[in-house]
């Protein structure tokens, strides 16, 4: 096959070239639409349900809406995860889905449970699935801005104009408006002049939207011809609204006007967003779930500009988050660092193989093998991101291997079969090295096979990665065998080359150097065993976490405030902080903050808790070199502002831990029971164990309990005699408070809501309820027109409740999360799992988990750990087919450790943890430190018959093989070396596995050259 | 005694084991209560950079309560009425309904076949009366020289004081009308004061209410407030220039309302007999009054803190009302004058809760 191959390209060398050409227009073509993004997706097949219940508590809304649709959930097939998170008056259910699972087939599913449940559900509720995005869909932000507008008026431009014109940019699937105040018509009746008149709420409520409708009555026929009829009653404007009958007594008709204040205000406010210390408006744009990120964004700048021009004058869009920049730094830095290594590696070839038309024909193999990747990644929907791409870099020191094998021999043959013909020449070279170069590529994609079978957050990361390099090595191979020899045949001239000097040196050097290791085994025996129990050492010693955290650029820093803050008091306190970060820290342009929820709810924070997102300056601007030290600084200017609790984190970053654990940092220690109390002691319990451990920052405990309720209960002897029933009284008293939507009026191209709403109406201070005394006060009109105040007919008394409840597979759980700094997250875990088990005695029925990115790293390890070894064996039947040797086989894999520990070494001194990249690193090592095994033994094995010592014919085999050995470290480590020393954001995550596959290749390179010939002559002098 | 002393034995140990159960955590409670009391003296530095001011604490003697509906009305019995004497096919009132009247003055024109027969039931009464008092007379010499029998006597008294009686209705209705030659009979004051109409369309028949006359001293607001306010109500706004005092509190409560009456302080309410007004109580409070933003709660109660020179000092008040932008609170100690702090209360909030501690 692989000699067909071969044949048929140097036979039909135009045919290839065209059809290779071709290949490489399509590749171009294939990166220039590849879905370019930062990250590949990570998330799950997810489905959210968001549902809106004003005014009910996370205790009732609980009991009758998340369990309801959690049991109903429960019986979707394939599904992973059924998580849900209940504040006051909103729940969020969250389903993660087996992979694979279509995402088409999971919404639906959920959308014909939900339709089954949602007749049975409380009345009052809205909402329903989130649109159809990933916890990374949040893209792009902006604030609009215009200082002669009011927040009613900024938002009013979002909402109706801006936000309809963006969602027609292909790719979005939402945008999120925060912040400002929604327009309303507020209708205030005044109960004494509805029990003047005896008008109920009910007759009122009935008597707007019944009048607010325009019907569709049917066809009239007249004569040959029909007319359409139609009723028209919609409100026209403010002044129909007020002017709508409600009544008509015997001589009286009254309009709404005559029992009710009608004015433009807005509805309540769940949230609120403040920029650089004032209130603002915010607009999000949430993309399509495996949408092309970066064109999403480009198309929605290119909308803003369009829409731009068409707002009022004055009124800009001030971007302050851009996922593009993110995307754009990170691909640079591998692009930098996949060109960077593209460069050094040509050099060493030309170093090596001393020819400047063998080292152009093996270099355009790699151009040639990107190119191809591409057009595979795209046909297997694979983006273009930080992991994919890194695998390229990855595997850039690898891909020339196969190519560098065939030209070395192709030159060798040339130069000493001048006489035959060319082309024939070439055919037996390929010919020859074809079975070694296949054979070492399959080696390395069974390498790189366990990462495919990575599970969870480590398997959507790093299966790109292992694609890609196995994408790049068969396109490699692919190239090796066709275009290469082809090339060989028209650029390589019959003349010998000439062994580069440095060449000559260092295998006279190494040859040297052998012998005496050869016949003096015991110091590099003695050495390389103290190395190798050194590096178990250091192992050991190794902190080990999941992943190095990506610079994304920007900063946010969650506060938590007190529970029961009011949003006045919460955005306050956030304006306060900007304005002194803003002061103190020149290196931040801007602070958007976002207290409470968002308008689509798919972040249902609490009015004490607040998002501060920081766009930063330039980092050449900055007064610091790391983010590290900026972070202190806004720290330390932060510690002036106490009485909060604050947690650091980034954008994706944050996404991300929520996604992974439901919610922030590093670790989360989850606490599974039912009493609300006994979860609450017991988090407030671990949250204080955790932060007596070195290295704990930002522990926070999701603030359970603290919620305070006023709990309102008929008097049923007293309520009856006035026909009031708890639900009337609900119905009254939430538009006393919280407003009742009952309408719309379209005002333009857009429905304003018509809601009853006292609270911001009022006709006297004293009707407002602003304390527990105005509450037992108030006047309720009773179904029977009488007025009564409140404590009359009702017991009012506080409870208190909890303010949040989040579930996992139907079980309540509190939760603790923490960061982890200056040490490693799993010797954290250790410590704080002893001092739990020591110190907390969780009662019956009560289980703890930890999860977050710990888990992931537990997860990552624990799959590794098996799937490795399973490499391995499949490594040793390669080699026992190769070799037919038990022993022989061995001795490549027994130089294995000696290559992991240099790369054990490398990590300890450049204070890298090991991290799931490390641990990719180390993969890659593997394969090398095989391949070049496979190098040195076979031909070793392939002089056997010389008629030569076993001595000489081990160093000259050693020394012929120096060359080959040298090129496939070198090129894999310099391929490597940009990627140890890039520093722009998504250099982090490659930078361990750069480090490790750099320190294992030294001395994998080391013990390949000396222990291998050693070991090899010690195992033939027995075999002898 | 033994058998007492036996028994007694392990009582006193136990008792004393209780005590010494209770000595114990009386001693660990007071820690608690200590850090309780410390916490309530604050110092200021605690909030950080936060925004600090503070707002001088009012007292205030009244609170706003909730409006509420009175009625322009008299009290029940203050009215005049004037009824028709005798079936009418029409009425015509010549003054508006609520105008006020002067004694003697045309209400209404009353036409219909009885007015003749009115007027000769009037005269025939009048003559009646003279026949029969003639025959009283004439027959009272001979009652007392007993020429007539007792019984005689007293039918012819009868007879006579019937009708004296019947002339004196008839003079009695003949004061609230005025007959002109014609005999056009039209209906007049009896009192000075305002006219009450009380229904147009069936003013017809003989006794059904023409009008009432009510004394302007008379007319009141009455109104009904649910009991809680009954206690504490001071007096009634009706508008910026109108004061209404109370007048009286009726001693029949109506189940959860009670009703009363309150007259103007000026002449410039403009009450209009009949008018549905729009009252803002007043009610008696002895209190403070303190910005809304300065009050937090915590552990189920309201405080606000107190300045007292770098500290703070919690103190606990109970909100009773509010007005726009402040809350009228109680407080166990005198709180007037101190200062109240205003800015970053949740911060402090915050602080006694413990977040942000590490």
């Amino acid at each position: 096959m692989l000699n067909f191959l071969i044949k048929f390209s140097l036979t039909q060398r135009l045919f290839v070239c065209i059809f290779v050409v071709l290949t490489l227009f399509v590749g171009a073509k294939s990166w220039l639409s590849i879905p370019i993004d930062a990250f590949p997706e990570i998330s799950p097949t997810q489905v959210k349900i968001v549902l809106k219940l004003p005014g009910m508590n996370a205790l009732e809304i609980e009991s009758q809406v998340t369990r309801v649709i959690e049991t109903e959930l429960l019986g979707i097939p394939s599904q992973e995860m059924l998580r849900s998170t209940t504040k006051y008056a909103i729940t969020d259910i969250t389903i993660d889905f087996e992979e694979g699972t279509d995402i088409y087939w999971a919404r639906q599913q959920v959308n014909e449970r939900l339709a089954n449940i949602l007749p049975s559900l409380p009345s009052n509720i809205s909402g329903g699935m989130a649109p159809m995005s990933t916890p990374l869909s949040e893209v792009f932000m902006f604030t609009v801005e215009n200082p002669t507008l009011s927040l009613t008026q900024r938002r009013e431009l979002l909402d109706w104009h801006i936000r309809p014109l963006l969602r027609t940019v292909s790719g979005v699937a939402d945008v999120n408006s925060l912040g400002g105040h929604v327009k309303a018509y507020e209708i205030t009746p005044d109960i004494l002049l509805m029990q003047q008149y005896n008008i109920s709420f009910n007759e009122l409520e009935t008597a707007i939207t019944a009048t607010n409708q325009n019907g569709g009555v049917g066809r009239l026929v007249k004569g040959n011809d029909t007319l359409i009829l139609r009723t028209e009653g919609k409100f026209e404007n403010i002044d129909s609204l007020k002017n709508a009958v409600i009544k008509t007594t015997k001589n009286k008709v009254i309009k709404l006007h005559n029992i009710a204040t009608i004015s433009i205000g807005s509805l309540t406010r769940y949230g609120a967003v403040s920029k650089n210390g004032e209130e603002a408006v915010q607009g999000l744009i949430i993309a399509l779930k495996n949408s092309n990120t970066a064109k999403v964004v480009d198309d929605v700048k290119n909308k803003l500009k369009t829409i731009e021009a068409s707002l009022p004058t004055g009124t800009k869009i001030n971007v302050f988050y851009d996922r593009s920049n993110l995307i754009n730094t990170a691909i640079n830095t591998i692009t930098n660092a996949l060109s960077q290594a593209v460069i050094l590696v040509i050099v060493l070839l030309a170093i090596f193989l001393g020819d400047i038309r063998s080292s152009l024909v093996v270099a355009l193999s790699l151009p040639m093998s990107a190119l191809m990747t591409f057009i595979l990644m795209k046909e297997f929907d694979l983006s273009a991101n930080l992991m994919s791409l890194g695998g390229l870099v990855i595997a850039i020191g690898m891909l020339v291997d196969s190519s560098v094998v065939i030209v070395e021999n192709i030159v060798n043959r040339l130069s000493s079969n001048q006489h035959l013909p060319r082309l024939h020449v070439i055919y037996r070279a390929c010919k020859e090295v074809a079975t070694p170069v296949f054979s070492g590529t399959i080696i390395i994609i069974i390498v790189f096979s366990p990462l495919l079978m990575l599970s969870g957050l480590e398997g959507k990361l790093f299966t790109p990665v292992a694609l890609t390099i196995v994408f790049a090595m068969l396109s490699a191979l692919l190239l090796s065998l066709t275009i290469i020899p082809i090339l060989a045949s028209l650029l390589l001239k019959n003349e010998p080359v000439k062994q580069p000097k440095l060449v000559t040196f260092l295998q006279r050097f190494y040859s040297k150097t052998l012998r005496k290791t050869i016949n003096k085994p015991l110091a590099i025996v003695v050495l390389s065993i103290s190395t190798f129990i050194v590096s178990i050492v250091l192992f050991q010693g190794l902190g080990k976490s999941f992943m190095p955290v990506l610079d994304e650029g920007d900063i946010i820093v969650q506060l938590e405030k007190s529970p029961s803050i009011s949003l006045a008091s919460s955005v306050d306190i956030d304006e306060q902080i900007e304005k002194a970060l803003l002061k103190n820290t020149p290196e931040i342009i801007q602070i958007v903050a976002r207290t409470g929820s968002d308008e689509l709810g798919l972040d249902p924070m609490g009015l004490n808790e607040t998002d501060v997102f920081m766009e930063l300056a330039p980092k050449s601007t900055w007064r610091f070199d790391t983010k590290t030290e900026l972070i202190e600084d806004i720290r330390n200017t932060l510690a002036n502002y106490p009485g909060m609790n604050i947690g650091f984190t980034q954008p994706i970053q944050m996404r991300v831990s929520e996604m992974l654990t439901g919610g922030t940092g590093d670790i989360s220690i989850k606490v599974f029971g039912n009493d609300i109390a006994t979860l609450t002691s017991l988090a407030e319990e671990i949250s204080a164990l955790a932060n007596k451990i070195p290295g704990a920052s930002d522990v926070q405990m999701a603030l359970i309990e603290g919620g305070k309720y006023v709990n309102i209960k008929l008097i049923p002897e007293v309520a009856s005699q006035f026909g009031l029933s708890t639900q009337a009284l609900s119905h009254y008293l939430k538009y006393q408070l919280e407003g009742l939507q009952i309408s719309s009026l379209l005002d333009g191209n857009h429905a304003v809501p018509i809601v009853f709403n006292s609270a911001k109406n009022i006709t006297s201070t004293a009707d407002e309820i602003s304390s527990i005394h105005a509450l037992k006060q108030k006047l309720i009109l009773m179904p029977n027109n009488v007025l009564l105040p409140l404590e009359q007919v009702a017991n009012i008394s506080m409870k208190n409740g909890p303010l949040l409840i989040e579930r996992e597979k139907g079980n309540r759980f509190a939760s603790v999360s923490a960061n982890v700094v200056n040490r490693d997250v799993v010797s954290f875990v250790d410590e704080l799992n002893m001092k739990i088990k020591n110190e907390i005695a969780l009662p019956s029925g009560y289980t703890l988990t930890f999860g977050g990115e710990f888990e992931s790293q537990q997860r990552a390890t624990k799959n590794l750990l098996f799937l490795i070894p399973i490499a391995l064996i499949l490594i040793f039947i390669i080699l026992f087919t190769t070799f037919n040797s038990l022993a022989k086989s061995s001795l490549i894999i027994a130089n294995i450790p000696f290559a992991l520990m240099g790369g054990v070494i490398a990590l300890y001194v450049s204070n890298e943890y090991l991290s799931v990249p490390a641990s990719v690193g180390f993969i890659a090592l593997l394969g090398i430190a095989v391949l070049n095994g496979i190098v040195m033994i076979s031909y070793f094995e392939q002089t056997k018959q010389a008629a030569e010592s076993l001595h000489n014919r081990i160093i000259d085999g050693a020394k012929r093989r120096l060359r080959p050995v040298l090129m496939t470290a070198t090129t894999a480590m310099f391929g490597l070396l940009p990627l140890v020393f890039a520093t722009g954001p998504g250099a982090e995550i490659q930078k361990p596995l750069a480090i490790v596959v750099i320190g294992g290749l030294i001395t994998s390179t080391i013990t390949t050259l000396y222990l291998l010939p050693l070991f090899y002559c010690w195992l033939e002098k027995r075999n002898a | 005694m033994p058998f007492l002393l036996l028994k007694k034995t392990p009582n006193v140990f136990t008792h004393n084991f209780v005590i010494l159960c209770l000595f114990f955590i009386t001693l660990c409670q007071i820690p608690s209560v200590f850090a309780f009391e410390k916490k309530e003296t604050i110092e200021l530095s605690v909030l950080g950079d936060f925004e600090i001011s503070f707002s001088t604490i009012e007292k205030e003697a009244f609170i706003v309560g909730q409006n509420l509906i009175g009625e322009v009305t008299y009290k029940p019995g203050e009215n005049y009425s004037v009824v028709l004497p005798f079936d009418v096919q029409k009425v015509t009132y010549h003054i508006k309904n609520g105008s006020y009247v002067e004694q003697g003055e045309t209400i209404a024109t009353v036409e219909g076949y009885d007015v003749h027969h009115f007027l000769d039931e009037f005269e025939s009464a009048k003559i009646i009366l003279e026949a029969s008092e003639n025959h009283f007379q004439t027959n009272k010499a001979y009652f007392e020289n007993k020429t007539i029998k007792s019984t005689q006597w007293i039918e012819i008294t009868k007879s006579y004081f019937e009708a004296k009686l019947n002339f004196e209705h008839f003079q009695h209705q003949m004061s609230f009308l005025h007959i002109d030659k014609n005999e056009k009979i039209t209906l007049i004051s009896p009192k000075n004061g305002i006219v009450k109409i009380a229904n147009f369309q069936n003013i017809k028949s003989e006794g059904d209410l023409a009008f009432d006359v009510i004394n302007t001293d008379s007319v009141q607001v009455k109104i009904t407030t649910p009991l809680s306010y009954a206690t504490n109500l001071s007096h009634f706004i009706m508008s910026s220039s109108c004061e209404l005092e109370i007048n009286s509190f009726e001693s029949i409560v109506d189940k959860y309302h009670q009703t009363v009456w309150a007259s103007p302080k000026s002449e410039q309410c403009k009450l209009t007999l009949g008018q549905s007004v729009k009252l803002t109580p007043i009610l008696n409070f002895d209190g403070y009054k303190v910005p809304k933003s300065s009050i937090f709660e915590l552990n189920d109660k309201d405080y606000i803190a107190i300045k007292s020179e770098n500290t703070v000092s919690l103190i606990s008040i109970l909100i009773v009302g509010a007005n726009n932008k402040e809350y009228y609170v109680t407080a166990k100690q005198d709180i007037s004058n101190k200062k109240a702090l205003v800015s970053s209360v949740s911060i402090l909030q915050g602080k006694l809760l413990e977040l942000g501690v590490e």
